[in-house]
């Protein structure tokens, strides 16, 4: 009956998280869809506590080899997931990055036909430095 | 005797450059003295350095917010010269170690022959140029890798000394390999049937800077390219659908 109500609560918890993160914004759909669905297994195992045992039975195979399978999948699925949004924003930070410099040499006032420099703003580095470049 | 390419063609030369201050001002001047009709544009790959300053005034200078790497530095240069609707595309590193006067050799070579890709060899011709034993073996390996992929030799898959034609520019602006491109890029522009052939150069040591793979990195690039080369082979070239076949 405790480990019931503890992974109700665990379970509820992690959904509301994910429910008020949507509400106030702060993660778009997808992500706190991904978020819900840690909630989803404690809430299975609150409502049927002996699943791994069951499955275990079923395999064959040991029910703490059967739990670490469940984690270790689980945790592959989210790493992959956040990997994947990662890649693809790094790709359009790049392609971001492209843009905006060739805008700032068009913006250029020494710009005559393939000629001209420029700079964009000092950036803030990850090392803490800052990156100033030449201005116009 | 034949005019020389050059004449007919609007032309760019893309300098990718890193913290290159101390070579990149006699890199341009050479440039502009090879090929004079020529655009070149140089870009400032997030330098710490006064690499930008050190640019003449008539060259034109793009910098990069911060360091994307030599794919994303030449992608820019690409971005730039299908925006501006260039002909043909020379990319030449910012280091010093590609001689300005093989220029016209590398756009004559890609105009006779025809081909969408030109790369200027180091080892066409053998004795032209000697590296380590650790570089040629990653270089070898590399060569072999893409002669299974391709059943085609290239000789010096490695060289960042291309030219490029007007269709190759636009595929590049819109999709370029990150880290370490050269041979990823030889692959992908073959798979998309487009044709890449290669022509002898001479190539000089560094005038300066760092090289972008010192010695101990080599064996992580080999790694990471021979990786990268087999991915490549599971994936469209361009995944927008940007680019057509050629």
């Amino acid at each position: 009956m405790t480990l019931t109500l503890i992974l109700l609560a665990i379970g509820n918890t992690l959904l509301l998280m994910a429910i008020r993160s949507l509400r106030v914004q702060r993660l778009n759909e997808r992500h706190a869809l991904l978020f819900a669905a840690v909630g989803v297994p404690f809430l299975a195992l609150a409502i049927w506590p002996d699943a791994i045992g069951w499955l275990s039975g079923r395999l064959g195979i040991e029910y703490q080899t059967v739990l670490l399978l469940a984690v270790t999948t689980f945790f592959l699925v989210m790493n992959f997931n956040l990997l994947s949004i990662v890649s693809i924003q790094e790709r359009r930070i790049t392609s971001l990055a492209q843009m905006v410099a060739i805008m700032a040499q068009k913006l250029s006032p020494n710009r005559e036909h393939g000629q001209g420099r420029t700079s964009t703003l000092p950036i803030e580095r990850d090392d803490g430095e800052a990156n100033n470049k030449e201005v116009a | 005797m034949a005019e020389p390419a050059l004449k007919f063609v609007r032309g760019v030369v893309i300098i990718p450059a890193f913290n290159e201050a101390g070579s990149i001002a006699r890199v341009v001047q050479d440039v502009k003295r090879a090929v004079p009709d020529f655009d070149i544009v140089v870009i400032d790959d997030g330098s710490t350095d006064a690499t930008a300053s050190c640019v003449p005034d008539w060259a034109t200078v793009i910098s990069l917010p911060f360091n994307l790497g030599i794919g994303g530095a030449m992608q820019t240069g690409y971005r730039y010269a299908a925006e501006h609707g260039y002909d043909v595309a020379v990319q030449v590193d910012g280091d010093g170690q590609h001689p300005a006067s093989e220029i016209v050799g590398l756009v004559d070579a890609l105009h006779e022959s025809d081909a969408d890709m030109v790369i200027g060899s180091r080892f066409l011709e053998r004795g032209r140029y000697r590296q380590s034993a650790a570089r040629a073996a990653g270089s070898r390996f590399l060569r072999l890798q893409l002669r299974m992929l391709t059943g085609r030799t290239y000789t010096d898959c490695t060289s960042g000394f291309r030219a490029v034609n007007r269709r190759v520019i636009r595929a590049f602006s819109h999709w370029y390999p990150d880290d370490y491109p050269e041979p990823e890029v030889v692959l992908l522009l073959h798979r998309w049937g487009f044709r890449v052939t290669e022509t002898s150069v001479k190539m000089h040591q560094r005038v300066s800077g760092r090289t972008s793979i010192p010695l101990g990195r080599g064996f992580y690039y080999v790694l990471k390219v021979a990786v990268a080369l087999f991915l490549d082979t599971a994936r469209e070239p361009w995944p927008q659908g940007k680019v057509g076949p050629a």
